[in-house]
């Protein structure tokens, strides 16, 4: 009889490090997911340099598009928390957007192979910057709901799992895309 | 009720895992029947010859038997379930003929640009790109237990699309990458190879192979590979399903990936396979005739796709739009070109280097690479660019020093008329363009992809020389005459080059010079042009 509940609590502690662990991982690929963003983010940031002095020596004019081009960048390099980050990657996303549009106006720079290549490199981490941001909330609703699921949800109250947010970008205004203005 | 993509997918890997067990099943009912066939053969021999045993050879197993039976079949499905791993990888590609793509060409970068980013959707598993230089329009996906993971696409098929369609298409094969599904895809290429081979042992019953197998173990043998046929085929449709699944997982976008399927349904998608087994590595069955319009069940029962028609259902059903209203949308959009700049900026005048205390420039990018002096933390600066850096934290810099400092290709002149060679993109790939006698040096790979890009409409002089050239062969009078001296030597390594009948035209007697060691062409004025046409119109 002894033995029997022995065996029982065996495998009770057995169940209690498998879920535990199985919460851990999920909760490690929310972090790695996260620094993934951050990577595509940094690789923004450093291309953003070269496109601003290209655009530059040949409209040499739009003096005004290029300066919120780099101080949305410094502030986007600056910010600490994660919804800071959100609202500066916001507006520098805007802000390129604008460059671009501006650019459809200089043939000669639409024809430069060092602008091409740079459109071409922002376009490609732009469209890495969105995958990695889905790849993360798909991580977060993983962890999340198996968080709030029964067996877990015991283990994950007992040692204070707490919910991973979603990269979500609200803009204050309600506007989405800033509007492109001669 | 429209399907979400997250019950598919999950649907589908259940029944995967059902399929092992499947197949384990299978092996142990062949041995089984192979067991009991042997028996009832020695059975029938020694009836036969009139002997009787003293202990009854039963024809049914015991208990035991079937136990260790089991256990075998067990084991032989976890082998043959790993088995053809090995080395399958490089012989599947150069079969296919996939080749690495070539950083240069725009429209592989673009196809590399577009697998690291769906790379990323993934989580981040490292992918090479591989390109076919075919017309057809397919793509596959390899992996093995190594961890290498292969997405190749043709040409016909990168240029067709634009970025949203190869996103869709890359990001079904990554789907099949996710799922390990390229593994048992090796596999199922040596399952009939197995079966094949001991089919062939027994139906020659040589001498040489000193084993004559009886007919009931040929029936047996026959009876699994039917089956190890169907179920290779089972297993195959359903992971396209989920592949597909996946793919809107990663793009969030039905339509992403139903447009291309319902285009490569309408096209050239390769009708030729080496060998049978290799077709559910790609997305669209190469094999195939006609686009499925019905979901007929013997007709399915044996292909290794589902019919397009069904995918293209079940994505526009996500996408919650129907048929009649898909269809014309495709139609009208067009293709997106890589962006094409017409000059590589190599000779562009725009760099500045500090060589001690003093400045030194401006330099092209070729002269650049002449100086003795520069080393990898010489300060670089680039005109426009309010940054000064070493010379390592420029790509294009840093590329030098990787091809160690080699002048020979910036410094390349025409063979006919001496001036310099300019890098001139034509069709997406790089090639070098001579600015005075507009002759062109091509790579011999740069050439079969030009060829199989058709992006070019001709102007009519062109088209006149090749009506001309089609006639003079005809009458096989005269042949077409090169305009450059007889004696041309190779720009890169000074020999002097081949002057031969281009072999893909050869009925027309077109001549150009090859240089072997390097493996360029010297292609004069028109001959590029002509070639091209040509080539198209043949096909």
């Amino acid at each position: 009889m002894g033995g029997l509940f022995l065996i029982i609590l065996a495998l009770l502690a057995l169940l209690l490090v498998i879920l535990y662990n199985s919460l851990i991982r999920l909760k490690v690929r929310v972090k790695t997911a996260w620094s993934q963003i951050d990577v595509q983010l940094k690789r923004r940031h450093d291309l953003i340099p070269n496109l601003v002095e290209t655009v530059r020596g040949y409209a040499t004019h739009e003096r005004e598009a290029l300066e919120n081009v780099t101080r949305a960048r410094s502030q986007a390099v600056n910010a600490t928390d994660i919804k800071e980050k959100a609202q500066a990657e916001n507006l520098l996303t805007g802000t390129l957007r604008s460059l671009f549009a501006l650019s459809e106006n200089y043939p000669a720079l639409k024809a430069n192979q060092n602008f091409l290549n740079l459109q071409e490199e922002l376009t490609t981490t732009e469209n890495k910057i969105a995958f990695a941001r889905q790849y993360y909330n798909d991580e977060v609703m993983r962890f999340n709901t198996a968080i709030q699921t029964v067996p877990q949800s015991f283990i994950a109250q007992i040692f204070n799992f707490e919910e991973a947010y979603f990269f979500e970008i609200k803009d204050p205004h309600g506007k989405d895309v800033p509007i492109v203005k001669f | 009720m429209p399907f979400s993509f997250i019950d598919i997918e999950a649907k589908q890997s259940r029944k995967i895992i059902l399929f092992f067990f499947t197949l384990v099943f299978f092996y142990f009912i062949g041995f089984i029947l192979i067991y009991s066939a042997f028996g009832l053969a020695i059975f029938i021999e020694s009836w036969r010859s009139g002997h009787l045993w003293h202990e009854t050879q039963s024809v049914l197993p015991s208990l035991q038997i079937i136990l260790a039976l089991l256990i075998t079949s067990f084991l032989a499905a976890f082998i043959h379930w790993i088995f053809s791993i090995r080395n399958m990888i490089n012989r599947i590609l150069s079969v296919i003929r996939a080749k690495p793509i070539d950083p240069e060409d725009r429209y592989h970068l673009l196809f590399k640009n577009i697998i690291n980013e769906v790379s990323v959707a993934t989580g981040g598993i490292k992918i090479e790109p591989y390109v076919v230089a075919s017309r057809y329009l397919n793509a596959f996906a390899l992996s093995d237990c190594h961890g290498r993971y292969i997405i190749g696409i043709s040409e016909g098929l990168l240029i067709k699309m634009n970025r949203r369609q190869l996103e869709g298409v890359v990001a079904h094969e990554a789907g099949h990458l996710v799922w390990g599904d390229c593994l048992p895809a090796t596999v199922s290429c040596s399952m009939a190879a197995v079966y094949a081979g001991l089919l062939r042992m027994g139906a020659s019953g040589e001498e040489r192979y000193n084993v004559s197998l009886p007919l009931p173990v040929l029936i047996a043998v026959f009876f699994m590979r039917f089956l190890t046929l169907l179920l290779n085929t089972w297993i195959s449709r359903e992971r396209e399903i989920r592949a597909d699944a996946t793919s809107v997982r990663l793009t969030r976008d039905p339509l992403s990936l139903a447009e291309p399927l319902y285009l490569i349904s309408r096209d050239w998608r390769g009708d030729f396979l080496p060998s049978d087994e290799l077709a559910p590595i790609f997305i669209v069955n190469p094999i195939e005739r006609q686009m499925e319009k019905s979901y007929g069940l013997l007709a399915d029962l044996f292909t290794t796709h589902p019919p397009i028609r069904k995918r293209i259902d079940i994505l526009l059903d996500m996408g919650h739009i129907d048929f009649k209203t898909f269809e014309p949308t495709v139609r009208e959009k067009t293709k997106i070109q890589a962006e094409i700049p017409i000059s590589i900026p190599e000779k562009e005048k725009v760099w500045y280097a500090l060589n001690g205390k003093a400045w030194e420039g401006p330099f092209s990018l070729g002269e650049l690479a002449m100086s003795r002096w520069l080393d990898p933390f010489t300060w670089i600066t680039k005109e426009y660019d309010m940054q000064v850096k070493p010379a390592f934290e420029y790509i294009e810099i840093n590329s030098l020093f990787k091809n160690g400092l080699s002048s020979d290709l910036f410094f390349l002149n025409c063979p006919s008329c001496k001036q310099d060679l300019e890098r001139v993109y034509y069709e997406g790939v790089p090639i070098w363009k001579c600015k005075s006698c507009r002759g062109r040096l091509v790579r011999t790979d740069q050439l079969s992809r030009i060829i199989v890009r058709e992006e070019m409409t001709f102007p009519l002089n062109i088209k006149e020389e090749v009506k001309q050239m089609k006639l003079l062969s005809l009458k096989q009078k005269g042949r077409y005459v090169k305009e450059s001296p007889s004696i041309v030597e190779c720009p890169s390594c000074g020999n002097i080059m081949n002057r031969t009948f281009y072999k893909a035209l050869l009925p027309y007697h077109m001549e150009v010079d090859i240089c072997q060691f390097c493996s360029l062409f010297w292609l004069d004025q028109k001959e590029l042009e002509i070639i091209q046409y040509l080539t198209q119109r043949i096909i």
